[in-house]
């Protein structure tokens, strides 16, 4: 046990699967943390210093700088997956899987099935997404929707750093393709992570508080958000849970929906643009199968659908913030039917 | 008069908690407050419980009001006779130092690895002082957090050691360490280098069986044993608590396994489930708890009851069991031998130090105190 980054139980479980297994492969953009010259190799480990010291322990063959075609090593990713390798690829915003949604879309998520079961393709891409590092609108977006769209693909957003290595770990030894998203202001935060390799199953959810009054549901970086607003409220003597489902695809369902019949209050928390996005989605599936139970509309709380402004003022007033949360809960309490 | 006043501070239950909140004082200042009055409830964000009073005495200042949090060791209020002056409670305020204040003060949990042959183990000391120390040795599938309510109120002019057992909590995972033979031989090593001149043994369930095994080798220099709702006195181990828990992987039938532990079903949050899964899924426990249940608590395990000859028992034991206790019944008070003293904690199950660690506290700290050291 011990205090370690979110960055930091990313690395740990990238070190420790490639330590336990062979077929396990990383390359993207920059992962060496350079050109591929012998001069200034894994002076980062990458862009956001996640692939730091797999070069030294690993070795060429393991860990390999792309050029910065994302067409081709995504697609080389699901070719080496369906021949046995265990690749992690790296995209170094998620905001560029459109120039390779192809091999994503239509070749890796359709494998499995279009070859009658017969065919596996364990591949990860790992990603980092979301605003809040004033990065503009093509670098900041929380493209997760797009991708729970998709049959075929698992989606997995860790909040914390003992989640993230967790759920890592089980996408690298996942026989299906993973998309791995990293909110890139969580890099820093730090948890407490077991040092041993240890699994979180996808489909899972975390509880992070259990309270009767209503339920806040949330994804990455806005499930701190929850919480800080859940403290907030626990002042004011409204009790709430939060819910961190941790994976998109597949979807906790049946957490959400006791927790929605037990409080009969939902409030989702969505990064995403709100349009088909998980706030929509998680509030059709408890409209549909918890609506007896419910004391109040379901609310969402997200971005307006814009893109993500640049101005600092813009991205902050543009992202959900506890004050915006807890609101939404007290709104969700008032509630008081038709008038 | 100052050793009149007593100070009540902020509890620190485990590893990671720093601070705590008032939620509710259940006394007014000037109220008397009788010994085991439960008189303050105080919650983190992982878990809520209730203060009781260890001594009687009046309410005579409370510091931190309901709603306001304070960092572990610090002042949250006074108790004190009603004929101890406010002055003489203003004097002594204004000498209190605060334990633990500070970013840089010393924590009054510290943790460190020991090694024992190829293993290592876990081990989380509240520094007390120089008297006999006290190791406690948690139950199956639990952790040293089993401890958390109590390791540190214990540990006054003495230390109070808790081990995490072989493939438990921060020590190895080894499924080949499972038999009570090489449980009790790890934990063995563990106290010839931390607790050399002699040791309180204090274990619960399948660390109970351990601490007695413990208690009969000379080499040990056990003082005193306290045993809680112990493995191996009276009947079998309940086996559809085993199934359940080991077979658990997901948070609705951990809930479930759980809540057998306890008398108060309420008493398992999701943080306890979310603790335990986690446990569970980390590479090789699975395999190790299995082969721990095999080799120690299945029914062939257990059958022989208590395998170690009780009257070679010299150093006082003290038997602590809660009377709701569905893992192990408390029948298994009555294997207790002659001499030993025994206490059935009501609306407790099989976690009577947490659940109802006010009363458990007393009664092993009167236990250590009746004990020549």
């Amino acid at each position: 046990m011990g205090k370690k980054t979110f960055r930091a139980a990313l690395n740990e479980a990238l070190h420790q699967e490639m330590a336990a297994d062979p077929r396990v492969v990383v390359f993207g953009e920059d992962v060496t943390g350079g050109t591929g010259g012998d001069g200034e190799q894994d002076a980062w480990g990458g862009a956001f210093g996640v692939t730091k010291g797999l070069l030294g322990a690993y070795g060429r063959k393991r860990v390999l700088d792309t050029p910065i075609t994302e067409s081709a090593f995504v697609g080389a990713a699901a070719g080496a997956a369906l021949t046995g390798l265990r690749p992690v690829v790296e995209i170094m915003f998620v905001d560029f899987i459109g120039v390779c949604l192809d091999q994503v879309m239509n070749q890796a998520a359709k494998f499995r099935y279009m070859f009658g079961g017969k065919t596996r393709c364990p591949m990860v891409l790992r990603a980092t997404f979301g605003a809040g590092a004033r990065s503009a609108s093509q670098h900041s977006q929380a493209l997760y929707p797009l991708f729970t769209h998709i049959p075929g693909l698992k989606v997995v957003i860790p909040s914390n750093p003992s989640d993230a290595k967790g759920l890592l770990i089980q996408a690298i030894r996942d026989d299906d393709p993973v998309i791995f998203l990293e909110h890139k202001m969580l890099y820093d935060e730090a948890g407490e992570v077991s040092d041993q390799p240890f699994t979180v199953p996808f489909g899972e959810a975390r509880i992070l508080r259990d309270g009767k009054d209503a339920t806040i549901i949330a994804f990455g970086r806005m499930v701190g958000r929850a919480e800080e607003a859940a403290r907030m409220l626990s002042a004011e003597g409204i009790k709430v849970s939060v819910i961190d489902p941790r994976t998109t695809s597949p979807l906790d369902t049946e957490t959400i929906l006791e927790f929605a019949e037990e409080t009969g209050r939902v409030i989702v928390v969505d990064e995403a643009s709100p349009r088909c996005g998980m706030a929509a989605d998680i509030a059709s599936l408890v409209a549909e199968q918890a609506f007896g139970a419910l004391k109040a509309p379901i609310y969402k709380v997200t971005p307006p659908h814009t893109p993500v402004p640049y101005a600092p003022s813009l991205e902050d007033a543009y992202l959900p913030d506890a004050a915006r949360i807890a609101a939404t809960v007290r709104r969700s309490m008032a509630y008081k039917g038709k008038s | 008069m100052s050793d009149q006043i007593q100070a009540i501070t902020m509890p620190k239950w485990g590893m990671t908690m720093t601070e705590g909140k008032i939620t509710a004082w259940l006394f007014a200042e000037g109220d008397a407050v009788g010994a085991g009055d439960e008189f303050v409830e105080v919650e983190t964000d992982k878990i809520a419980n209730v203060v009781e009073a260890e001594h009687a005495g009046h309410l005579r200042r409370i510091l931190v009001p309901a709603g306001q949090s304070a960092r572990c060791g610090s002042l949250i209020a006074v108790m004190a006779p009603q004929e101890v002056t406010d002055a003489a409670i203003d004097t002594y305020l204004e000498g209190f130092v605060i334990e633990g204040a500070g970013d840089d003060a010393q924590p009054s949990l510290t943790q460190r690895k020991v090694a024992v042959g190829d293993l290592t183990l876990n081990v989380v000391t509240a520094a007390g002082g120089d008297g006999v120390p006290v190791v406690m040795i948690h139950g199956f599938g639990a952790d040293t957090g089993a401890w958390m309510f109590n390791q540190a109120e214990l540990a006054v002019g003495r230390d109070v050691h808790a081990v995490d057992l072989p493939s438990h909590g921060a020590s190895d995972v080894a499924p080949g360490c499972a038999d009570l033979a090489a449980l009790t031989g790890a934990v063995a090593g563990v106290l010839s280098q931390i607790a050399p001149g002699g040791v309180h043994l204090v274990g619960h369930s399948l660390g109970g069986r351990i601490a007695l095994r413990l208690a009969t080798q000379a080499d040990i220099q056990a003082r005193s044993l306290c045993l809680v709702a112990p493995a191996g006195f009276g009947g079998g181990v309940n086996q559809d608590f085993l199934t359940a828990f080991t077979e658990a992987d997901r948070r609705r039938p951990m809930k479930a396994a759980l809540q057998m532990l306890v008398a108060d079903p309420d008493a398992v949050s999701s943080e306890m489930i979310e603790r335990t899964l986690s446990f569970k899924r980390i590479d090789g426990v699975p395999d190790a708890l299995a082969a721990i249940v095999a080799l120690s608590l299945s029914e062939t395990a257990i059958s022989d009851g208590v395998a170690e000859n009780l009257g070679q028992l010299t150093c006082p034991m003290l038997v602590i069991w809660g009377a709701q206790d569905r893992i192990l019944s408390p029948d298994g008070t009555k294997t207790a031998p002659d001499g030993a003293s025994v206490i059935l904690v009501e609306n407790a199950g099989h976690m009577p130090q947490m659940e109802a660690a006010a009363s458990v506290n007393k009664a092993i700290a009167a236990h250590l105190d009746g004990v020549a050291t």
